[in-house]
C-alpha cells in the first residue's frame, strides 16, 4: 500500500516537473523582461563602476564576463 | 525501486521539451500568413509571390529593432521598384505599444499585426529581431537573426542578389 502512495506521489512530481520543461518563454515573448526594472542591477554605469572596482580589489580580471588574467593588472 | 522510478521522472521531464516547430532554414519554403495591417486589411505572404519579400519581426520593447528601422526603410525605398517588399510584422502584446513606436520611428513599409505570435512560432524565431529574405519562389534564401549597424551591407549585398535572380 506504502509502495502505491509513493508511486502516486511520484508521478504527480513528475507531471509537474513536465510542466515546467514546456514552458520555455520564446524570444517574441520577452516584453515584460525587456523593461529596464527587469535588469539585475538598476544602474548600468554605477554597475560598470562598481565591477571595476570588484575587479581591481579582487585580482581577478575578466570574472565577470569572458576569461582573462587573474594577474590584477589594470 | 526507488531509483527507478525517479530515472523515469526525469526522463518524462525531458520528453516535454523536445518538441517544436520545424525550422524555417534557408532553401525551405517560408511558412505561409495572413495578418492584419493597421486598417484592418490583412495582407498574405501567398499574394505576394513573385516578389522578393523580407519578412521582419519586430517589436516595440526591442532595442535593436530601433536599429533596424532607418535601414528597412531605406531598402524599401531603394529597392521597391525592383520587386522587393517588406514586411514588418509586429509580436507586440498591446497595439498601442507598436503605434507609440512606430509615432516616433516610422515604419516606410508594410506593418502587419501578430500578438498571438502565430507567425513567429511558424518562423520558429529564435532571436529578436530576425529578418527572413524570400526569394520569387517563395524559398527562403537567407535568415538574419539580430540587427547591428555591421549588418547593414551584408544585408544590401543579400537582397540586391536575390532581385538579381531571374522570376
Amino acid at each position: 500500500m506504502r509502495i502505491v502512495r509513493h508511486l502516486f506521489a511520484l508521478s504527480l512530481l513528475a507531471l509537474a516537473l513536465n510542466g515546467c520543461a514546456t514552458t520555455e518563454v520564446k524570444a517574441w515573448e520577452k516584453s515584460a523582461l525587456a523593461k529596464p526594472s527587469m535588469a539585475f542591477d538598476g544602474n548600468v554605469l554605477e554597475a560598470r563602476f562598481a565591477d571595476h572596482t570588484f575587479q581591481s580589489k579582487e585580482g581577478a580580471r575578466g570574472n565577470g564576463a569572458v576569461g582573462g588574467g587573474g594577474c590584477g593588472c589594470n | 525501486m526507488r531509483l527507478v522510478l525517479f530515472a523515469g521522472m526525469i526522463l518524462c521531464a525531458f520528453l516535454g521539451a523536445g518538441s517544436g516547430a520545424q525550422a524555417a532554414r534557408a532553401g525551405h519554403s517560408a511558412p505561409a500568413f495572413s495578418l492584419p495591417s493597421a486598417s484592418g486589411k490583412s495582407a498574405s505572404l501567398d499574394a505576394l509571390k513573385g516578389q522578393v519579400v523580407l519578412v521582419d519581426f519586430w517589436a516595440s520593447w526591442c532595442a535593436p529593432c530601433r536599429e533596424s528601422f532607418p535601414f528597412l526603410n531605406r531598402m524599401q525605398r531603394q529597392y521597391g521598384a525592383q520587386g522587393l517588399h517588406i514586411l514588418g510584422i509586429n509580436v507586440d502584446e498591446k497595439r498601442v505599444d507598436a503605434t507609440r513606436f512606430l509615432a516616433k520611428i516610422p515604419a516606410q513599409f508594410s506593418v502587419l499585426y501578430d500578438a498571438a505570435g502565430e507567425t513567429p512560432k511558424a518562423y520558429d524565431l529564435k532571436v529578436m529581431p530576425s529578418s527572413y529574405l524570400i526569394g520569387r519562389d517563395g524559398k527562403i534564401r537567407l535568415v538574419h537573426q539580430g540587427f547591428k549597424a555591421k549588418d547593414q551591407a551584408a544585408l544590401e549585398a543579400a537582397i540586391a542578389s536575390v532581385l538579381r535572380e531571374k522570376s
